[in-house]
């Protein structure tokens, strides 16, 4: 392949092909791009580095080490695999959507600096929303315009702190960060991307929104290229380790009560994830091994689990626990690859989730933080509970309602039974994986005591859920998270202060929308902001006064506000 | 599959239990931790978030809609993929 090309390009220009080629052909042209892009992946070595001056900069979109080159070779890998599971469900825009999303990521794994990191950063953000939209229905409208403000906001914070950062110390290298007040910041952009409670909300409330193949690739990138930031920016940081456990629980609670599938497994990214954070928090050579391990492995069963429950929306047009059920024989090829995914994840030995998993739960027990270790081995019970045993009972097993399903496409099965042998593959050979790790690995996952203990731990899971059947079943409810704050509470706010003080706040004349005044006040704060922005530049220009930078963070942050602000549109 | 009853339950998780002591002991793992965290995990897991779903969490699946109709909601966008539909 052609010499430091950044593999980021192939399918960001591959993206812009693709919207003037459109059916078979477009088709097979997304499934050749990840091919392409993993090729020149591997042509890579550690210690590569493409530099270029931009107005004054020294960027570096390429610059590769074991760590980015890890999160390469899979994000090649689930781009495949997403094009074989879409190739004859995604329309136009999903294809240009998922490539382009697919390659700003690995924009982002590669980018050595901060600059290159953001602009990849915010073209993900913005491509991603795209496969939320794509659904085509109203309540997908609107749950992918709160994902996109929540994901710009997210953007802006990430910016004030690059900026910041690079006022006070000069230098847009992306490593490992001390903390500061600029770093700080950027730490808080990433955790947000990385769906940290109470940052998350985002995740559960717009991935279930997505195209059925559209949510498989969501699956996919952001949560993860987050976990790669953390990793290379912040190893090591205390506070990583107690989010990452209370994410790997605060996924496991909402997963219990949820009755839609596809957000119960987004309430799994979470707690899937929170294993990541946490081994960034632990931040030795097997903690960072371990979370990338995991990333990786995640990204495989994950897509997978959401194939079939994708291939379950797309034959029966339902994702609710609650209407589904009596599957096993009309899905029966969907419910065996689904149950390769769920055994995956639960950590089953034989398969990819166990030797990754075990990995963290190793790093935190060779750390002497027993704690940790039992809580993260809670909720790997809460995973299989979920994904291995509750899902597919009600899904699968439950009561038939006389749902017919339509015939699942040929590729949908392809792309989920590649899946399923990657798992398999990578459960069998660890080597396979660990090789690829930023750090050498001298672990072995298949000790015997583990692997019984392991297998308990399922074996009395099951048995709990046996005794707790009746506990178990879905519920036609929806349960409150943080978007409640955005999506709910300001109007209850305004229509307190309305109550209050009705002589400011006059009751709209019946058939007027409540919204235009609202709708005023955050177009006069945009207009407030961009009056701001002479000022900025006059201050940037003597560039001497330490008071610029302030500025600069200063609107970056308004313009965060004003973002969400814009939430309460939706 | 149907719910078994209280005594059977208790019946089966009781030998279970003793059978996974017994392994316990046999490999040299600490007493009782699996089933601690098996059993109890997953018991614990449905009980403390079924109880945190009634008192404060859950609401009817169309509170979201119902609040929007209290205040007027608007539509957002929606990018429809015609190609996608027609396969």
């Amino acid at each position: 392949m052609v010499d430091l090309l950044p593999p980021a390009a192939i399918l960001l220009v591959g993206a812009l092909a693709l919207m003037g080629v459109r059916g078979r052909l477009g088709a097979m042209l997304m499934l050749a791009l990840p091919v392409l892009a993993f090729a020149q992946v591997t042509s890579l070595s550690p210690g590569d580095v493409l530099a270029v001056e931009f107005y004054g900069f020294t960027l570096e979109p390429l610059k590769v080490d074991a760590l980015s080159l890890a999160f390469g070779y899979v994000f090649c890998l689930a781009a495949f695999l997403g094009a074989v599971y879409g190739f004859q469900i995604m329309g136009t825009t999903e294809r240009v959507a998922a490539t382009m999303y697919a390659g700003s990521a690995l924009g982002v794994v590669f980018a050595g600096d901060l600059l290159s990191l953001f602009l990849f950063w915010e073209i993900k953000a913005l491509a991603s929303v795209f496969l939320i939209w794509a659904r085509g229905t109203e309540e997908a409208g609107r749950a992918g315009k709160r994902y996109l403000y929540v994901q710009l906001a997210g953007g802006k914070i990430l910016l004030a702190g690059v900026i910041w950062h690079y006022a006070l110390s000069g230098s847009l290298a992306f490593t490992a960060f001390e903390l500061a007040p600029a770093t700080v910041l950027i730490m808080v952009g990433f955790l947000l991307s990385a769906a940290v409670p109470p940052l998350h909300a985002w995740l559960p409330d717009g991935y279930p929104m997505g195209t059925v193949a559209g949510t498989v690739f969501l699956s996919a990138y952001t949560t993860k290229a987050s976990v790669y930031a953390l990793a290379r920016g912040f190893p090591g940081v205390e506070l990583l380790v107690w989010l990452g456990v209370a994410m790997a629980l605060y996924g496991v609670v909402y997963a219990v009560l949820e009755n839609d599938i596809r957000r119960l497994l987004g309430y799994h990214i979470i707690s899937q994830v929170g294993y990541m954070v946490a081994a960034v928090g632990i931040g030795t050579e097997l903690a960072i091994n371990g979370a990338t391990a995991h990333a990786f492995a995640h990204i495989l069963y994950k897509g997978l689990l959401l194939m079939g429950a994708g291939a379950v929306l797309y034959a029966v047009g339902e994702s609710r626990g609650s209407e589904l059920g009596g599957l096993t024989k009309k899905l029966r090829w969907v419910l065996i690859l689904y149950m390769i995914g769920a055994v995956s994840i639960s950590s089953f030995p034989l398969f990819s989730g166990f030797i990754s998993k075990e990995l963290v739960v190793e790093a935190a027990s060779v750390d002497g933080r027993t704690l940790v270790l039992l809580l993260l081995k809670l909720a790997s019970v809460g995973t299989f509970l979920h994904t291995g045993l509750k899902l597919p009972y009600n899904t699968f097993f439950g009561p038939d309602r006389g749902l017919v399903p339509k015939p699942i496409p040929a590729t949908m099965y392809a792309g989920m039974a590649l899946a399923a042998l990657a798992n398999t593959v990578l459960g069998l050979f660890p080597a396979l994986l660990y090789d690829l790790m930023p750090f050498p690995v001298d672990y072995n996952p298949y000790a015997a005591a583990k692997v019984v203990e392991t297998s308990q731990i399922l074996f009395f899971t099951a048995l709990g859920f046996l005794l707790m059947l009746a506990k178990v079943d879905a519920e036609r409810k929806l349960s409150l998270d943080t978007d409640w704050l955005y999506r709910v509470a300001p109007f209850r706010v305004a229509a307190w202060v309305r109550g209050l003080r009705p002589e400011r706040a006059p009751e709209p004349a019946p058939g007027l929308a409540p919204h235009p005044p609202l709708r005023t006040r955050v177009a006069s704060g945009v207009a407030e902001v961009v009056g701001q922005l002479p000022m900025v530049k006059e201050a940037r220009a003597s560039s001497d006064s330490p008071v610029y930078p302030t500025w600069m963070v200063g609107a970056v942050m308004i313009a965060t506000a004003v973002v969400v602000l814009g939430v309460t549109f939706v | 599959m149907t719910p078994m009853t209280l005594p059977r339950a208790i019946a089966i998780a009781t030998v279970a239990l003793l059978v996974g002591v017994g392994i316990d002991l046999l490999v040299g793992l600490p007493t009782g931790r699996a089933v601690l965290l098996g059993l109890g995990g997953c018991v614990g897991i449905i009980v403390v978030s079924k109880w945190l779903g009634k008192v404060w969490l859950q609401r009817p699946e169309d509170y979201y809609e119902r609040e929007r109709a209290l205040r007027g909601g608007e539509s957002g966008p929606a990018v429809h993929d015609a190609e996608a539909e027609h396969g």
